[in-house]
């Protein structure tokens, strides 16, 4: 294991680990707080990325670095809306019912990705990063773009959880994680909370995709593996605890880095179910979970 | 119930009947097909009605592909042999798994399935050399020819699909009744149980992790059979078949066919036979459609198509009796 390799690939973990988070901490909210399992939350990924696509780099509203802020906010506050839409009109119904939300939502990925497919095409796009350049430091190297992405990330990463944790909307949406019924005897409005916690948790899905477009390539399938792995993470991290899921993000980001550079990818994500096989049957609530009932 | 099994004849004679009828090996072919997805969703059934959601019935059927591929190409089995074991080898795959993880609950229990599925998925592309080709096996033998009483032979080539079209249905026909007896045994008494209320079962002494396990194997055990007469009749095999999105393909025939009886699953996947078939010309509208359809029935219809179809059934016999009740108390000039 030589130093610049492993410095580089504990880099590449944390930048991988941010976004990661990002995604995870959207379905880990929609989880504790509406019981569903949100499988569409990869797609929102990838509107996400064919927002950054569409608004950056096809639409240029403003050029250069603020030009990608401002597509970026705006992916964002279009996939929420989405996601606050689809919670009012669909998934408000099947709260609780995991069977449902389940199919549901895998009906709801054929028709994204299908309609991505029809409206933007199969092949790869790519986005032309307004970060260019190299950042140097002893024994690594890496591209500012990657900085910035982990960077944002953790950026939004610490909204949230001041979010939760210091306002009244937060403390609502912890509240009802904890205890609905209880919550409810306080005043808490269910649907409300419901509706709050299904656009942040979009948002933060399309801000990962808005990220991490640029980087890879803009695609209608991209949402598969980001889904599979952020389900990974809120497993082991436990549902519906923040700290878990960072935790269990870095965890996810940390196997994958390291076990793609020193072994290959194909192990990587062998190694990471086999994990997740073996963590499940040793601590049936994930590592860090708390039992909500 | 005479209805009831007058229909269930006339459905098994018509099954046995379709080849008098056309002998197309595309319709044969549709209907093989559909005949595999059901054995795959009848499995995911019981799994349900345990209380379990499985992600990983594809995955099963291509333990049950490869196995046989091994067995009779590499280790030179006939099929008859091959095709039970292969089903014995995904059913152990299933308990061994099974264990352990059927004492999870809900989505951590859907999650072991799926990574399970992706492990093998990894398996299967990384080790090709085991089996044969890059991205799967081809030249699968079609099952030996085998002889009746020395009266007759009845050969199983890729030009004979109406035998292939009569071993499937076959099986299916022993898979469910299998199935039935299990339904409406000790186990399928229990198991319906387990599912209406299973911390009420747990406190009557229902061992609830032995009927999940019970019902996980058996499933894997049908889909790992299946795999088998999958791979014998196509003749051969390829990763993509046995990824996530088949599985969810069965988990949805299921869940829209309805979970409440056995009917459920078969229905589910005639209905998307039907489907693919009526849209077989708009290839790439097909999961926009299906997604839609898939929406429209979990929100109208929270049972599905077949208790959909036994709701109305039953609201139409409810109907016809208020409508025949007040002649009959004119009729006598009683009250009842």
């Amino acid at each position: 294991m030589t130093g610049p390799l492993f410095a580089q690939t504990f880099l590449n973990a944390l930048v991988l680990s941010a976004t990661i988070i990002l995604i995870s901490l959207g379905l880990s909210l929609i989880y504790g707080i509406m019981h569903i399992m949100n499988f569409m939350h990869g797609e929102l990924y990838m509107l996400g990325a064919f927002g950054i696509w569409g608004f950056f780099g096809q639409i240029k509203i403003l050029p250069g670095i603020p030009g990608f802020f401002v597509g970026m906010l705006i992916t964002m506050a279009l996939i929420a809306i989405l996601g606050m839409v689809l919670e009012r009109v669909l998934l408000k119904r099947f709260r609780g019912d995991l069977l449902s939300s389940f199919i549901v939502t895998l009906g709801l990925i054929l028709i994204m990705q299908t309609a991505a497919m029809l409206i933007f095409g199969k092949d790869d796009k790519g986005v032309r990063t307004p970060f260019p350049g190299l950042t140097s430091g002893p024994g690594f190297v890496i591209s500012n773009e990657r900085l910035v992405v982990m960077v944002t990330a953790a950026v939004l990463i610490g909204i949230v959880y001041f979010f939760i944790q210091r306002f009244k909307s937060g403390r609502a949406m912890r509240a009802v994680a904890q205890d609905q019924d209880a919550a409810q005897l306080q005043g808490v409005s269910i649907d409300s909370v419901s509706t709050l916690c299904m656009a942040i948790g979009c948002a933060l899905a399309a801000a990962a995709g808005a990220l991490l477009g640029p980087v890879f390539y803009v695609n209608p399938f991209i949402g598969a593996d980001v889904l599979i792995k952020a389900f990974v993470v809120i497993i082991l991290g436990g549902m519906g605890s923040v700290g878990g899921t960072m935790l269990g993000g870095l965890a996810v980001g940390f196997v994958d880095s390291f076990g793609g550079t020193y072994l290959s990818g194909e192990f990587a994500s062998m190694i990471l179910f086999g994990l997740l096989i073996v963590i499940l049957i040793i601590r049936p609530t994930g590592l860090f979970g708390v039992f909500y009932k | 119930m005479r209805a009831r099994q007058v229909a269930v004849v006339v459905l098994v004679v018509a099954m046995f009947a379709v080849p008098l009828f056309t002998k197309d090996p595309y319709y044969l072919h549709l209907l093989i097909s559909a005949g595999i997805q059901a054995i795959l969703g009848v499995g995911l059934w019981m799994v349900l009605s345990a209380g379990n959601i499985t992600v990983a019935q594809a995955s099963f059927l291509g333990i049950g592909s490869y196995m046989s591929v091994l067995l009779v190409v590499k280790a030179g089995w006939p099929f008859w042999v091959a095709f039970p074991a292969s089903g014995v080898v995904a059913g152990l795959f299933g308990l061994v798994l099974g264990i352990p993880t059927l004492r999870l609950r809900g989505v951590y229990f859907v999650m072991v399935t799926v990574g399970f599925g992706m492990i093998l998925n990894i398996v299967w592309t990384r080790f090709w050399w085991v089996w044969g080709f890059h991205t799967g096996v081809m030249n699968i033998p079609p099952p030996g020819a085998i002889s009746v009483f020395g009266l007759f032979t009845i050969e199983f080539g890729a030009q004979q699909r109406v035998s292939f079209y009569y071993l499937t249905a076959i099986f299916v026909l022993v898979i469910l009744l299998i199935v039935y007896r299990m339904t409406h045994s000790r186990i399928g008494l229990t198991l319906s149980a387990i599912r209406s209320a299973d911390d009420l079962s747990a406190s009557v002494g229902i061992d609830l992790s032995r009927h999940r396990i019970i019902a996980f194997t058996a499933a894997c055990f049908f889909a790992g059979a299946t795999g088998s007469l999958y791979a014998h009749y196509t003749g051969f095999i390829s990763n993509q078949v046995f990824g996530f999105q088949q599985s969810a393909n069965v988990l949805m025939a299921t869940v829209i066919g309805g979970t409440g009886a056995f009917a459920g699953p078969i229905v589910g996947t005639g209905f998307f036979a039907v489907l693919n078939e009526v849209l077989r010309s708009f290839q790439e509208y097909i999961p926009l459609v299906q997604g839609a359809i898939l929406i429209l029935v979990l929100v109208f219809m929270p049972t599905g198509i077949w208790g959909a179809l036994l709701g109305a059934a039953e609201w139409w016999k409810r109907r016809k009796r208020r409508n025949a009740a007040p002649a009959k108390e004119a009729v006598t000039g009683e009250r009842p």
